[in-house]
């Protein structure tokens, strides 16, 4: 069996040469790499969901005005006269 | 819904996530004349626009500002027409002040720091900054521009043509709330409470005082689209540069919507917390 340091991999190759080798793959993701993946992912949902919050009131509860046809009016405004 | 800058209102408005808005009217002729498909079809209010200078300033006339810093809500708004105006009528120009574009809400504070020299809005910021001690009046535009207009009501044109039933029961809510708080005082301290705590989120007290000090410091009835308040702005627009004078009031508004002021009747109805 041949182990690439690097990866990590482990080759077990089959007692037959004309059959399909099987691969046995340990892939060692070194741990600041691991981290930096989550934080990554967790900032994209973190900012996805207060997105869809904040932006698009996709949590919202109470009622929401719709008029018999069904079109939901929002009418802008900032606070001041 | 509640925005804190007029640059989010008016890209809410543009992707159509907004049927209507409450926007200045400069920035709504000016979308016009840019091609977006909207039209004016009732005001939001008429003067409610002061300009503060800090209380320990040396500027005491509207002469007094020049080579000053003066915060405006948006280039596309009424107030700074009315500097351009205002200096105009007094033989300077625009390139005698510097002005900021900053919200509103961000006024008070840069005047406090001094970080501008004056600052003019729509209320109730002005007045914030008065009833906090440290801002002083230098004029109110229903002084020096009688029945100025701020902020109109514009709608999408497909909305007005979809749902035309709609948009003419916003308009004529509109103008009942109006009637109604123009009717008394005590109309005007209630809708204090309840704008305040509901919709605005500002303390009560100092919509009391923008409601009241005085009296007329803005005014809710008169909200009609007229064109030769329209054609007033388009002249100080192309003037000041603003507006290319491509839209006229015909492309931009529809008065349509505006009842006949006498049959409106105010709200019957009293706020009890």
């Amino acid at each position: 069996m041949r182990e690439d340091e690097e990866w990590g991999v482990r080759f077990a190759p089959t007692p037959h040469s004309f059959a399909l080798a099987l691969l046995v793959c340990e892939r060692k993701v070194p741990t600041m790499r691991r981290l930096v993946l989550l934080v990554v992912i967790g900032w994209i949902v973190l900012v996805t969901v207060l997105h869809l919050w904040l932006n698009l009131h996709a949590f919202d509860v109470g009622p929401r005005y719709k008029d018999k046809a069904g079109l939901e009016f929002r009418v802008g405004y900032l606070p001041v006269t | 819904m509640r925005f804190n800058g007029w640059p989010e209102l008016k890209e809410a408005f543009l992707s159509e996530y907004l049927q209507a808005a409450f926007i200045l009217a400069p920035m709504a002729m000016a979308l016009r004349e840019q091609g977006t498909p909207i039209r004016i079809v009732y005001l939001g209010h008429r003067d409610g626009t002061t300009m503060m200078v800090h209380k320990d300033s040396d500027a005491h006339r509207i002469k007094d500002l020049r080579g000053k810093k003066i915060a405006v809500p948006n280039r596309f708004s009424n107030q700074r027409l009315i500097i351009f105006r205002a200096l105009k009528q007094r033989g300077m120009g625009i390139e005698d002040v510097t002005l900021l574009e900053m919200p509103p809400p961000d006024m008070p504070a840069a005047l406090q720091v001094r970080a501008v020299d004056a600052v003019i809005s729509g209320e109730p910021y002005p007045a914030q900054t008065e009833m906090d001690g440290y801002g002083r009046i230098l004029f109110m535009t229903k002084d020096v521009w009688p029945e100025f207009i701020s902020c109109v009501l514009a709608v999408h044109e497909k909305i007005i043509r979809a749902h035309r039933a709609q948009v003419q029961r916003l308009v004529e809510g509109i103008a009942k709330s109006g009637k109604w708080l123009d009717q008394r005082m005590g109309h005007r301290m209630q809708a204090a409470d309840f704008v305040g705590k509901g919709y605005y989120h500002q303390h009560p007290a100092l919509l009391r005082f923008v409601l009241s000090k005085p009296p007329d410091r803005v005014k809710y009835t008169n909200l009609r689209v007229l064109r030769k308040d329209f054609e007033e702005i388009e002249t100080l627009g192309v003037e000041s540069g603003i507006l290319k004078g491509t839209a006229h009031f015909d492309d931009y508004a529809d008065p349509s919507f505006v009842p006949e002021e006498d049959p409106i009747q105010p709200y019957n109805w009293e706020y009890t917390p």
